[in-house]
């Protein structure tokens, strides 16, 4: 009670709640709610390991009667070195370490125990491992289960699925680390039924990938109830909203956690763990309680986390779309634990970074990945793309988000802050920066890129490249769909395709249908080919040089048709000055490329590349003073999001030595430094 | 203190000897940058939207990726081979410099450089068993270190350097640890190219030995050389800071920026020679001590009997 009316003395008045204090929703549901979980599971932080039943509600959405079913065991990537997942991080590495440095008690696994029916059929002999990607037999990450009695169209069906597992060693956003263990993709879960005409499938199909080294995840809404019992010494932290807390006889706790549509649940068991609390509220917004994990002697990264994610539940909640749910759990790992499960997405819940000295007063890693995940509860948390197949959908959206909100809060990035504590006031200036968040994730340097946007994470050809493509470049190809529409029409095209595919499995083609549609132009052909396509772009003036034009020289007819020495009468002024701009696209995306010719009176010329030509000439003749091209530009004022060497954008005619001798400058003072170095070894 | 100062006052004074060390650094380092300058020029040499910015900045430091694309990368090895026969050809003249009063001439500095340079690359092979030696202190302690928990530089996980702080008490006193040892084989190797200079040895073997001893039996002295480097790296830094504050952005300024980087490098080999210097003088010392024990002997010996 007191609560609204301090919100109302502050002048505060919150968005109604879309849930209850229970995380249950109010009103009609937001989602469809096809695969719903009840979750009691125990962990024995001793033997590492999890015994588990999940109560699993599935809804059959298609018109098609279906016998089997597709399960994920995602934890058994980290079984042996045989699975796909440690293969693929073994031939062509990830975005985590992977089970490479695995010792014999650091494997973990998911047993299927028993999967039940409501009428105490046992399926568990039905079991089959599947390997759709690849057929490699040694992988158990997908299994299905067969029915007696296919479930019919619109029907629904309860299953309880008894499990255990042994918790990994920390990898790849799961597993233990000391005294802290994180529960991500950990209970057996149904794989998503996609139905026409979903992401393009024009039959109903499953879709239930391997757990690849390059891949997340991809599940159907629901309702997710958990009971996670563990040892009272260890607090949890969860997606969701938590609805008990029971302390039992054996020394154990039982924490209670509930969330209405979301797609996911994920946790975390952690021993000494300092827990900050606080809450978002914003005029028109609803209020959100925030809660941070961090580890002891970290606590002063938590009210950076804190302010990082209200930061972006403002923007986001303005720009994109209201976030709905009423808690968000943040978690930031313990020293050893940063790198292997820090900055992961969940729903309501997200691992972040911690730091023991955080820079003040904006310390910009803590910052930028507490932005990054927390816009993930928008892409992928609500707009629930497919990561397997389309992670740009999230990734590159959630990076594209991230620079809108530290453009929004006035934060780049200072590299003096990644200076060990203690240093950094004396060392401080010599990487003291202001990066733009836009230009930290370089999008390559070849004009054609290796793969496509769009693909499936375990085809492309290197894990780097799964990051490279599917983040900084997805973000940039957004980037610059919003130059092509302008930043306003791209914020309706962003909350357009928000309102209208969350709590829904939207597709590549689903968000460019509805960025053509709101902007009114035809944006396919380009989307296509910056998702699609592997067409780079660099656009550059390769060369400007103007000279007086010198009289022509030699024979000439004169009236009469008899050759004269000398230039002809007819001439024209021989005092021009004649420029020649070289302008060239090493790239191939459609982009229309102007050019604008600038000249020493102040004058401009625009001209427009022809489309199809790699190459064009712009020859001027003007009188001087003001006839000489002073500078050539191609996208004037306009940088494309995308351009791998935008430094070759303009070119003067003059010489600017100041660039070229801070750059030459600072390397031989390097090489000089280094050669000191050495020689004092010598 | 005096014998802190005194080595940095010659390393100071002996600018033409700083000179010659500086010209052999500016060779190297011009090797070193010389295949970027096309590519440099050719990026940033009209390039109006790259006017005023600093080094670290998107339009200079984050467009280094793609300015290099095709090659033209600064060349690293060959160069330092070169210095290393450089530097080694170099350290006779410096110990000159170091234990001789006369006046610098650039002709006896190149004939003692000349006439030692053999028995110097021949001692520094030696030393460089002793270095192995020496370093199996700080690594012997930094494993027994982590198998009782106790973080090091070297031991601790990576992460702990950007999200922790790797700089705790048992790290900085196991640092310290390899600062000594480090400081021991330096030493060694400049009281030995003192010793082969000063008497002219030609077994590098011996001159290893007797420097090792004359080190090992003078800890005090030790500790003083390893305060000395700690003094040039402190002095180095701070210049380093004084030169990255200053503003960039025009070809004046780079110029302003490159000269205070000069007297960054001035600094750091003026160091050197007072490294040696200290050699120098220790050796000094001890022949003193010598002198002066033998001396009483004598007396004792021509003393009447009680």
């Amino acid at each position: 009670m007191l609560a609204p009316l301090l919100l109302l003395a502050l002048g505060v008045t919150p968005a109604p709640p879309r849930f209850d204090q229970s995380g249950r929703s109010i009103g009609p549901p937001l989602s469809d709610r096809t695969a719903s979980y009840v979750l009691d599971a125990r962990y024995d932080p001793s033997q590492r390991q999890v015994t588990g039943t999940a109560i699993l509600t599935w809804v059959n959405r298609s018109d098609v009667p279906q016998a089997t079913l597709w399960f994920h065991a995602y934890w058994n990537a980290f079984k042996n070195s045989q699975s796909t997942f440690a293969l693929e991080q073994r031939r062509a590495g990830g975005a985590r370490s992977g089970t490479g440095s695995y010792g014999e008690d650091d494997w973990g696994w998911t047993e299927i125990r028993s999967a039940r029916l409501r009428d105490g059929t046992e399926l568990r002999s039905t079991l089959r491992w599947e390997q759709p990607d690849d057929g490699n037999q040694a992988d158990q990450t997908v299994f299905t289960l067969t029915l007696p009695t296919p479930v019919p169209p619109g029907g629904q069906l309860t299953l309880a699925l008894g499990w255990v597992a042994r918790v990994p060693k920390l990898s790849a956003r799961t597993g233990v680390s000391g005294k802290y263990t994180l529960f991500g993709q950990w209970f057996p879960k149904i794989g998503v039924l996609e139905v026409p005409p979903q992401r393009g499938v024009r039959a109903p199909e499953w879709n239930c990938h391997q757990f690849h080294a390059s891949t997340e995840f991809y599940a159907d809404f629901g309702t997710y109830d958990a009971t996670l019992t563990v040892p009272r010494t260890m607090m949890v932290g969860a997606s969701g909203v938590r609805t008990g807390r029971t302390e039992n006889a054996d020394g154990t706790i039982s924490h209670r956690f509930h969330q209405d549509d979301v797609i996911d649940f994920a946790w975390v068991a952690w021993e000494g763990a300092v827990e900050v609390n606080d809450a978002f509220r914003s005029d028109g917004l609803p209020e959100v309680a925030l809660t941070v994990l961090v580890p002891p002697g970290a606590s002063g990264a938590a009210p950076q986390v804190l302010a990082a994610a209200r930061a972006t539940l403002e923007h986001g909640g303005r720009r994109w779309l209201p976030y709905p749910y009423p808690h968000l759990t943040l978690v930031a790992p313990p020293m050893g634990a940063n790198l292997e499960s820090g900055g992961m997405e969940y729903p309501t819940f997200a691992t972040v970074f911690s730091r023991t000295h955080p820079a003040s007063p904006r310390d910009v890693l803590l910052w930028e990945v507490a932005i990054h995940e927390v816009a993930h509860g928008w892409w992928q948390g609500m707009v629930a793309s497919n990561e397997f197949e389309e992670a740009w959908l999230d990734e590159g959206f959630a990076t594209w988000a991230t620079t809108q909100v530290m453009n929004a809060v006035g934060l780049d990035w200072d590299f003096a802050q990644f200076l060990v504590p203690g240093t950094r006031w004396f060392l401080g200036p010599l990487l003291r920066s202001r990066i733009p968040e836009r230009d930290i994730r370089p999008v390559g340097t070849a004009p054609r890129f290796d793969s496509s946007i769009a693909r499936p994470g375990w085809r492309f050809k290197t894990g780097p490249e799964v990051g490279r493509s599917t983040y900084g470049r997805a973000a940039a190809s957004l980037a610059l769909l919003e130059q092509q529409v302008g930043a306003e029409t791209f914020d309706r095209v962003v909350r357009t395709y928000a309102e209208r595919w969350a709590f829904r499995h939207p597709s590549t083609d689903d968000f460019l249908q509805v960025a053509s549609e709101v902007s009114g132009k035809d944006l396919r052909p380009l989307g296509k080919a910056l998702f699609r396509g592997t067409a780079g772009l660099d656009d550059s003036v390769a060369d400007l040089r103007c000279a007086s034009r010198r009289p022509p020289s030699g024979f000439f007819d004169a009236d009469a048709g008899t050759p004269v020495l000398g230039p002809p009468t007819a001439a024209g002024s021989h005092a021009d000055v004649r420029c020649e701009v070289l302008v060239e696209r090493r790239g191939d995306l459609p982009l229309p490329l102007e050019v604008q010719l600038t000249f020493a009176d102040g004058t401009q010329l625009q001209r427009d590349l022809a489309p199809g030509e790699l190459w064009t000439r712009i020859l001027t003749e003007r009188p001087p003073p003001g006839g000489w091209v002073t500078r050539a530009e191609v996208h004037p004022g306009r940088r494309p999001a995308l351009d791998t060497s935008p430094g070759n954008d303009v070119r003067s005619l003059h010489a600017t030595p100041g660039p070229a001798l801070t750059v030459g400058g600072w390397f031989l003072y390097a090489a000089q430094l280094l050669g000191a170095a050495v020689g004092s070894l010598l | 203190m005096s014998r802190l100062l005194e080595p940095i006052r010659v390393g100071f004074r002996e600018w033409r000897t700083v000179a010659v060390l500086l010209w052999a650094n500016w060779l190297v380092a011009g090797l070193m940058v010389a295949p970027t300058g096309p590519m440099v020029w050719a990026a940033f040499g009209h390039a109006p939207l790259a006017r005023g910015t600093p080094v670290v900045s998107s339009d200079l430091l984050m467009s280094l990726r793609s300015v290099f694309a095709g090659g033209g990368m600064p060349s690293i090895g060959a160069p330092l081979l070169l210095l290393v026969v450089l530097q080694t050809f170099l350290v006779g003249g410096v110990v000159w410099r170091a234990c001789a009063d006369g006046p610098f001439r650039l002709g006896a500095f190149l004939g003692q450089s000349g006439r030692l340079v053999g028995r110097n690359a021949r001692l520094y092979l030696w030393l460089l068993l002793l270095l192995g030696m020496v370093m199996l202190l700080p690594v012997g302690l930094a494993a027994l270190m982590h198998l009782l928990g106790l973080p090091t530089l070297f031991t601790m996980p990576g992460e702990s350097w950007i999200f922790g702080s790797p700089f705790g008490l048992t790290s900085v006193l196991h640092l310290a640890v390899l600062g000594v040892a480090l400081a021991l084989w330096r030493l060694s190797l400049e009281v030995g190219r003192v010793l082969i200079f000063r008497d002219d040895l030609r077994t590098t073997r011996r001159a290893a030995w007797r420097a090792l001893r004359l080190v090992l039996r003078d800890p005090v002295s030790l500790v003083l050389y390893a305060a000395l480097g700690a003094v040039a790296t402190g002095a180095v830094l701070v210049l380093m800071r004084g030169r990255a504050m200053l503003p960039e952005g025009n070809a004046g300024l780079a110029l302003l920026a490159l000269g205070v980087g000069q007297v960054v490098v001035w600094t750091r080999l003026a160091f050197q020679v007072a490294g040696t210097r200290f050699a120098a003088a220790l050796v000094q010392r001890t022949d003193a001590a010598s002198r002066h024990v033998g001396h009483l002997e004598e007396r004792v010996e021509a003393a009447p009997p009680v």
